[in-house]
């Protein structure tokens, strides 16, 4: 069961271009009848139970199991706030905009199946300030349900445009109207934000998909949203857990370097995906992870050593500035990288940069460090005679190609 | 009659307080580095007793009070 019947193609300077596919309204939506409200404990507890067999985990990248983040905050007193996090950080990733700009009834209805579950009194969007499609979809769907008597009260909640505030924490910290920043937590495997009352905070698709359990049941959450990079376009394609990458991007030839999930994942050459299916627990358990969905498949003239040092740069302007080993260090790191790629380096050089990259990873208050890292490192395990090409003054790729999509940095406040 | 087991101690940093100091790689010379930045590297296991008594200076030392040490039931 999919949520989309067509691609979505996100062109060149934020034309937003649909192939067949068309927004829905309230009125084309509610023919749906999802039922967002449930008689009895019995029935909400069927239904949780309904989301646990379907496996269903965090579409924003963590892959956290969903029931169990719902039934942990259930534990908290009644009265909690649910947030759909539409706030998408990684610049290759369209699913948010697809869904907030075609679909924003469904992912508002899992955003009332959650507040229905955790008994939550306060509904929130949160979305960066410049994403005006979007924004103006979701003011549109919430006027829709009012004039057709169905109101909702949802406050849309806007920050700048950093990588940073769709984090979890950063998240939960923004909706409490503290710092949008990342908040330390000792226990990294239990979801932020649960409390008295908790804040409970789910990406847009995670939402969506749960909207499309209520419906269709378990099926639903065997499709996951990809978005495919290209020169001039994102496009956003819905991927059975069944396909392989292989029939995704059935165009692709050769054996060129991919950067698989995002840019907190990993790079992986094409050949050792394409045969991969298009799960999070399928690749979970091959030590891979989905991340956010994010598939870019380089194209001649780009070479994987070059674009990394790019992603370093950007990452590393990204941090929230909190932690020493991320903002200094990343940044520290993407510097070495760039001279890495772009010039002969001494072996010397190389070294200490290697050693500086061994420094990072898990000193951070937030995953943003190590997700950065783990990019870095698979650039040097993956490519390793790029590597060497490059330590001698070459790149055998020969870029003249910037290609993974890197906003420059602009004042944000 | 069991004897209690003694709690083991684990040093612990909040990076996003930590602001660079340094204070507690002076009063914890074994126990605590600096990375090339200047941000303490804080040990991962559990202390041995040494550390342990360098790693409770440090936390003391620590003028954003960014360290804490967190104890654990020994398991054993």
């Amino acid at each position: 069961m999919k949520i989309f019947s067509q691609d979505i193609v996100f062109g060149s300077a934020n034309h937003e271009l649909s192939l067949g596919e068309t927004r829905e309204n309230f009125s084309t939506h509610s023919k749906l009848n999802i039922v967002t409200t449930f008689g009895s404990n019995a029935q909400a507890e069927e239904f949780l139970t309904l989301l646990e067999t379907s496996g269903l985990t965090g579409h924003g990248g963590a892959h956290f199991p969903v029931a169990r983040k719902i039934r942990s905050a259930m534990q908290s007193p009644a009265g909690g706030t649910v947030v759909a996090n539409a706030a998408e950080g990684e610049p290759g990733s369209a699913k948010d905009a697809a869904l907030w700009q075609f679909r924003p009834h469904l992912v508002i209805d899992g955003l009332l199946i959650v507040a229905q579950l955790i008994q939550a009194k306060r509904l929130v969007i949160w979305i960066h300030n410049d994403e005006r499609a979007s924004h103006r979809s979701i003011v549109e769907a919430i006027k829709e349900r009012e004039l057709a008597g169905s109101p909702i009260h949802v406050e849309i909640l806007t920050m700048p445009p950093r990588y940073i505030s769709g984090e979890n924490s950063s998240v939960i910290a923004g909706v409490r109207g503290e710092a949008i920043a990342p908040r330390y937590r000792l226990d990294k495997a239990r979801p932020w934000g649960l409390g008295n009352p908790s804040i409970l905070s789910h990406n847009s698709e995670t939402l969506a998909r749960i909207a499309m359990v209520r419906k269709y049941g378990v099926e639903a959450a065997r499709s996951h949203l990809l978005t495919l990079l290209g020169l001039d376009r994102r496009t956003v394609t819905e991927a059975a857990s069944s396909d392989t990458y292989g029939q995704v991007l059935s165009k692709t030839s050769g054996n060129p370097p991919t950067l698989f999930g995002g840019y907190g994942a990993t790079w992986m050459p094409w050949d050792s995906i394409k045969n991969l299916q298009c799960d999070p627990a399928t690749l979970r358990a091959t030590g891979l992870s989905f991340g956010a969905g994010i598939i870019g498949v380089l194209p001649v003239g780009s070479c994987p050593i070059v674009e990394t040092g790019r992603v370093l740069t950007w990452m590393a302007g990204q941090s929230a500035r909190q932690c020493g080993p991320c903002f200094r260090g990343l940044a520290d790191i993407a510097q070495r990288w760039n001279d890495f790629a772009t010039k002969a380096i001494s072996a010397d050089d190389y070294h200490t940069m290697l050693i500086r990259i061994g420094l990072i990873p898990g000193r951070g208050g937030c995953a943003h460090p190590d997700g950065t890292i783990r990019l870095a490192r698979s650039a040097l395990t993956l490519f390793s005679d790029e590597v060497e090409k490059h330590l001698e003054g070459k790149c055998e790729y020969e870029h003249s190609l910037d290609f993974l999509p890197v906003p420059l940095e602009v004042a944000t406040s | 009659m069991k004897k209690r087991a003694p709690n083991l101690e684990v040093l612990r940093i909040d990076p996003t307080i930590c602001a660079g100091v340094a204070m507690c790689a002076r009063v914890a010379p074994n126990t605590i580095t600096l990375d090339p930045w200047g941000f303490p590297i804080i040990p991962t296991d559990v202390l041995t007793e040494n550390m342990a008594k360098e790693a409770h200076k440090a936390v003391r030392a620590c003028p954003k009070n960014a360290l804490f040490i967190e104890t654990r039931e020994f398991e054993g």
